[in-house]
C-alpha cells in the first residue's frame, strides 16, 4: 500500500468516524436531554425519596441507595446513556457508581438488545434472563469484595 | 432561578462528557473497521476463544460484539447468523458472552466520566462472561449437542 493511499483511507475513515460520533451524540442528546430533566424535576418533589424507600431494602443488598434503582430500570428498559443522565442527577459516590456500572454493564437495553439477539437466533429470553441474574449476583458479589 | 441553572450546567457537563467519549470513539472504530484491525486480532484470541468453546468462525463476530458493541456490531453478528456458517450452539455461546460483555471501551469510559473505577468495571464484566460461557459450553457439550 502506498503512503498516498494509507494517507488517503486514514482521512476518509477518520472523517467519517467524527459524522458518525457527531450523529451518534446527537441522537443520544435526544434521550439524556429529557431524562436528566425530569430527574432534575422529580427531585423537586417527593418522588425520588419514595421511590428510594421503596427499592432500598432491594438495592442495600448491592451498596446502593434505594434511588439507585432509577438509574438500573432506566437503562434497563432504555439504554446505558438514559442511565447515565439518571446518574449524573443523583449524588452517588464512586464505588457505588462502580457497582452500579458492571450491574447496568451486564444488564441493560433489554428490549434493543434482545431484538438483535433474536434475529441472530440467539435463544433471547434465556440471555436476558441471565443477564439480570447475573447483573443482581455481580452486584451482591462486588459489594462483598469492594472495599468500602 | 437557581434550579435552572443548576439544571442547565449539569445537562452541558453530562453532554460535553458524553461528546467527548462518543465522538473520539467513533473515529478510532472507523479507522479500525478500515484497516481491518479485528482480523489481526482474531487468531492473537483464538487459543483462549477456544478453550471457552468458540470455533475459530465464531472470534470475528464475538470480537466486533466485545469491542463496537451489539448495537454496532449487530450488523456483522446478524449477517454471520443467517450466512449459516455459525451453528446454532455457537451463536448461543457468543450471545451469551456478548449479553454479559460487549461494547467494553464505549460502556467503561461513560461510567468513568461519572466517576467510575474503570478497571475493576472491565476486570468484573468480562471474568462473568469468561466464567458463565465456559460453564455453558460445558454443559452443552455433556448434553452431546
Amino acid at each position: 500500500m502506498s503512503e498516498a493511499t494509507y494517507k488517503a483511507r486514514l482521512y476518509s475513515s477518520a472523517t467519517l468516524g467524527v459524522k458518525r460520533g457527531i450523529g451518534a451524540f446527537l441522537q443520544l442528546s435526544a434521550i439524556m436531554v429529557p431524562v436528566y430533566v425530569v430527574v432534575a424535576l422529580l427531585k423537586l418533589t417527593p418522588a425520588i425519596d419514595f421511590v428510594s424507600g421503596l427499592f432500598e431494602p432491594i438495592m442495600v443488598y448491592f451498596g446502593l441507595p434505594g434511588e439507585s434503582a432509577l438509574a438500573y430500570v432506566t437503562g434497563s428498559f432504555v439504554n446505558l446513556y438514559a442511565a447515565l443522565a439518571v446518574i449524573a442527577g443523583l449524588e452517588l459516590t464512586a464505588r457505588q457508581i462502580t457497582i452500579l456500572a458492571i450491574m447496568l454493564g451486564v444488564s441493560h437495553s433489554q428490549i434493543m438488545e434482545s431484538a438483535i439477539l433474536a434475529k441472530m437466533n440467539a435463544r433471547p429470553l434465556w440471555i436476558s434472563l441471565a443477564r439480570v441474574a447475573f447483573s443482581f449476583i455481580c452486584g451482591v458479589i462486588l459489594n462483598l469484595i469492594i472495599p468500602a | 432561578m437557581e434550579f435552572l441553572i443548576d439544571t442547565a450546567s449539569g445537562l452541558l457537563l453530562l453532554l460535553f462528557k458524553v461528546f467527548t467519549i462518543v465522538v473520539p470513539l467513533m473515529i478510532v472504530l472507523e479507522v479500525s473497521r478500515e484497516f481491518k484491525v479485528l482480523d489481526r486480532l482474531t487468531s492473537a484470541v483464538y487459543p483462549l476463544a477456544r478453550r471457552l468453546g468458540f470455533k475459530s468462525e465464531s472470534i470475528y463476530p464475538l470480537l466486533a460484539g466485545i469491542i463496537f458493541g451489539i448495537s454496532y456490531g449487530g450488523g456483522v453478528l446478524i449477517s454471520e447468523s443467517n450466512s449459516g456458517r455459525i451453528g446454532r450452539n455457537q451463536m448461543f455461546l457468543i450471545a451469551l458472552f456478548l449479553g454479559m460483555c460487549h461494547a467494553v471501551f464505549e460502556d467503561t469510559l461513560l461510567f468513568v466520566s461519572q466517576g467510575a473505577n474503570g478497571l475493576v468495571i472491565i476486570v468484573a464484566r468480562v471474568t462473568l462472561a469468561i466464567a458463565v460461557v465456559w460453564t455453558a459450553s460445558h454443559l452443552i457439550r455433556e448434553k452431546g449437542n
